[in-house]
């Protein structure tokens, strides 16, 4: 879909980016990713023309970029950059509508095709259409980015750290969510962070680059594994096992949750569990299945009830959400003292849990599966 | 005295309960009162002698008296109204206002009209007579009734058009019937009807083309300013510097170098250009009117953050859609608004350039102060005041209309 054959460019003496070579596949989502000033956000310009490559070829949807007229070109490629751009003096339905206006759709297609985008990033169309910019948050303002530049159904998307300007909170639910529109259109995505968390996260492969050269491409389990050199083995830094279990999500790994409800009865429940008690903590769920807090059947009295036995605790303080990554589990667990965490749903239903010890065991998986592959790569 | 006690009350709940709401009334009668105390004409035996004042009721008959005493009454009453606060009458108040207001100040300007037929008898031509310190205290008193009724937030739109617009009209209406001819300063008009018009023409001429050439001059200086950044601080040193210098010097400042100018080249000379007249006038007030506009197109491109064309660029736009579709939208309503500045500034400025021969309003001014005759100044003044008042309302009402919705915050800050 997109190629860099030979790419290189000049700002005076400085060679921002000096003989990239590499290729993004259809449906794939690249991230290029590197310390400000490698010539990611410069290589990712030269895909739509917005700077020219001083040598070297770039091909797009089969085809020399410089066979294209810019604007042609530019209007099949999305374009996303962190300061957003969108244009104050148009209404957010009108700013969506801004490409599909230049490919002069009829009106009733662009209307139809702006309500549908904005469903797809969650804004109700009602109350965000006649907004304005200015009335605007910027994690809303960034997601109405990301559909303005999905308007016309682009196959491309170029992103350039689309993220970086928002709070961390907001930056990790933009991210899955645009982890999930992904998985729904399938675009070739290039998108250029500083961010390597939000680089595994998102990433099908990883394009390191450094001082304009690309030294690694490949996935993020590679490149946490195996980093091509001292360089990536840095940046990726000291923690990459822990970096890993951003690539595994939650509810790849949950268990089915133990829990009673706040009115059962406390002698049955603890029968049920046998002699043994080999379970220890049980999760007290209210009628509706939110959590309400635990209990620990080993120092239980069956004297009292299940309610006045709960130790309180709410899903904010100790759970985490389905769609989060292993990495938040784990630093749920060190930040709350506890080795089982609750896994809640949107409206905090409890819907599983996850055990240090389940983390352990996907983490010596991974591992020896690294060690087969190394052997097999050597012989 | 127990009368007067819960009268006193009533004022002070009245003023309390509505959080103020009817202080203007109030005081827009207390001005209407006390202007009774006070000479409704003076008379003056010429043009430039001083005058005798005529009470209101030695000039008015009984019934004008209660013509002007009436709508004070009625919003004295309104104002003091126990059940005043009631929200189905809460609209009594200001509509009462508005229109007692207009009313008032039409009737004190046909009454100061009759009171100038009736004092200058055919024995003493010479005698003049003009509006006293009580007509104007009236005329003050409807001014604040109406200022309050257009404050008032229950007023719609065409009643607010209707209070600011339709005194003006219907004193328009007198004065082109001839109901106004006996005041002095008309009668200064009538003696120079002819050059009013002349100079009231040169006056707008001056002006508009001294805001016009700043604004083919003061855009792209703007541009300069904000894309060049060396250009920035000295593009504004020297408008800056220009706004500093006193408008007469400025003029003055200007003679040599343009006599100079015409001296050494016969070609300015037959075009007119020296150093006195129209010349200087025009270069001064040029300089002056720089500022404002230069100051606002270097804003109005400030305000358009850098990812604002840099993703109308990625998305596919051209040079000109841009242009056309996104950054003119956003720039031309502060950049009107630094126009309106200027041309409200140089239509005041003006008046000083008839100093120099330039012509326009001023000469009146100068001719009236050289010769002591205040109703001379007056006639250059009144024009001049309704001119700029004229201009600011149609440019601030011209710059709303094309502001785009989403804007409205921004622009509205930057006058």
């Amino acid at each position: 879909m997109i190629e860099l054959k030979n790419v290189s460019r000049r700002y005076g003496d400085v060679e921002a980016v000096r003989g990239l070579s590499f290729s993004v596949r259809e449906g794939e989502v690249c991230v290029v990713v590197g310390p400000s000033g490698c010539g990611k956000s410069t290589a990712l310009k030269m895909m739509n023309r917005m700077l020219e490559p001083t040598s070297g070829e770039v091909r797009v949807f089969g085809k020399d970029v410089r066979e294209y007229r810019p604007e042609i070109l530019r209007r099949r490629i999305g374009y996303v950059i962190q300061s957003v751009g969108l244009f104050p003096h148009m209404s957010v339905a009108e700013n969506i509508a801004v490409v599909p206006k230049l490919l002069a759709w009829e009106k009733k297609r662009i209307d139809e095709r702006v309500e549908e985008l904005l469903h797809l990033i969650g804004l109700d169309p009602e109350v965000y259409g006649g907004k304005y910019p200015s009335q605007l948050s910027g994690g809303e303002a960034q997601r109405i980015g990301v559909a303005r530049a999905l308007a016309a159904d682009p196959p491309i998307l170029l992103m350039d750290e689309p993220f970086g300007a928002v709070d961390p909170l907001n930056r990790e639910v933009l991210q899955a969510e645009f982890a999930a529109i992904h998985r729904r259109l399938g675009k070739t995505v290039v998108f250029v962070t500083h961010d390597l968390d939000e680089a595994i996260r998102l990433a099908g492969r990883i394009a390191v680059m450094e001082k304009g050269s690309l030294v690694q491409y490949d996935t993020p389990e590679n490149v946490l594994a195996h980093p091509a050199n001292r360089f990536v083995t840095s940046f990726v830094g000291s923690d990459r096992a822990l970096k890993r279990l951003s690539r595994f999500p939650v509810s790849a790994v949950m268990r089915r949750p133990v829990a009673v409800g706040v009115s059962d009865d406390i002698a049955a429940t603890v029968g049920a569990l046998g002699k043994e008690r080999k379970i220890r903590f049980l999760w007290v769920l209210d009628e509706e299945g939110r959590l309400r807090g635990w209990i620990n059947v080993w120092r239980v009295s069956e004297r009292v009830s299940i309610e006045e036995a709960t130790t309180e605790a709410t899903a904010g303080q100790i759970a985490v959400r389905q769609d989060a990554s292993l990495k938040e589990v784990l630093s749920r667990m060190l930040a709350e003292g506890i080795k089982v965490v609750p896994v809640v749903d949107r409206d905090d239903r409890v819907v599983g849990e996850i055990s240090l010890a389940d983390i352990e065991r996907i983490t010596e998986e991974v591992d020896s599966q690294w060690q087969v592959e190394e052997r097999e790569g050597r012989s | 005295m127990p009368v007067e006690r819960s009268a006193l009350r009533r004022i002070a709940d009245a003023t309390q309960a509505g959080g103020g709401s009817t202080k203007g009334p109030l005081l827009g009668v207390a001005f209407g009162l006390c202007s009774f105390a006070l000479r409704f004409s003076q008379l003056r035996p010429n043009r430039i002698a001083s005058g005798t004042g005529v009470p209101a009721w030695e000039i008015l008959t009984l019934l004008e008296m209660s013509l002007l005493l009436f709508p004070l009454a009625v919003c004295l009453f309104l104002s003091l109204r126990p059940g005043g606060r009631r929200p189905s009458s809460s609209r009594a108040l200001p509509l009462a206002c508005g229109i007692s207001g207009n009313f008032l100040v039409c009737l004190v300007f046909y009454l100061s009209g009759k009171a100038a037929r009736i004092l200058v008898s055919p024995e003493t031509p010479n005698a003049r007579v003009s509006m006293g310190l009580g007509a104007w205290m009236m005329v003050l008193a409807g001014y604040v009734f109406v200022l309050f009724a257009l404050e008032d937030g229950s007023m719609k739109k065409h009643e607010k058009a209707l209070f600011s617009l339709g005194g003006a009209a219907v004193l328009l209406a007198f004065t082109a019937a001839g109901f106004l001819d006996g005041i002095s300063v008309l009668r200064e008009f009538d003696a120079r009807s002819d050059r009013f018009l002349g100079e009231l023409a040169s006056h707008l001429l001056i002006a508009g083309t001294s805001v016009g050439a700043a604004v083919i001059i003061g855009i792209p200086l703007g541009v300069v300013a904000f894309r060049k950044r060396l250009a920035e601080r000295p593009v504004f040193f020297a408008v800056n510097t220009v706004q500093t210098i006193p408008s007469l010097a400025l003029f003055g400042l200007l003679i040599a170098p343009l006599a100079y100018l015409s001296r050494t080249f016969p070609l300015l000379r037959r075009i007119g250009i020296s150093g006195v007249g129209a010349a200087p006038a025009f270069v001064a007030l040029t300089l002056y009117s720089l500022l404002p506009i230069v100051r606002n197109t270097y804003t109005s491109l400030k305000v358009i953050d850098p990812g604002i064309p840099e993703a109308g660029k990625g998305m596919g736009m051209g040079r000109v859609q841009l242009l056309l579709r996104v950054e003119v939208p956003i720039s031309l309503p502060i950049i009107l608004s630094g126009i309106r500045v200027s041309l409200v500034q140089a239509i005041g400025n003006t008046t000083v350039a008839a100093l120099i021969g330039a012509g326009g309003l001023g000469v009146f001014v100068f001719q009236g102060l050289g010769q002591a005759v205040p109703d001379l100044i007056l006639l250059g003044v009144i024009p001049v005041i309704c001119l700029a008042i004229i201009t600011d309302r149609v440019m601030q009402a011209f710059v709303r209309l094309i502001t785009p919705k989403g804007l409205s915050q921004t622009a509205g800050g930057l006058g």
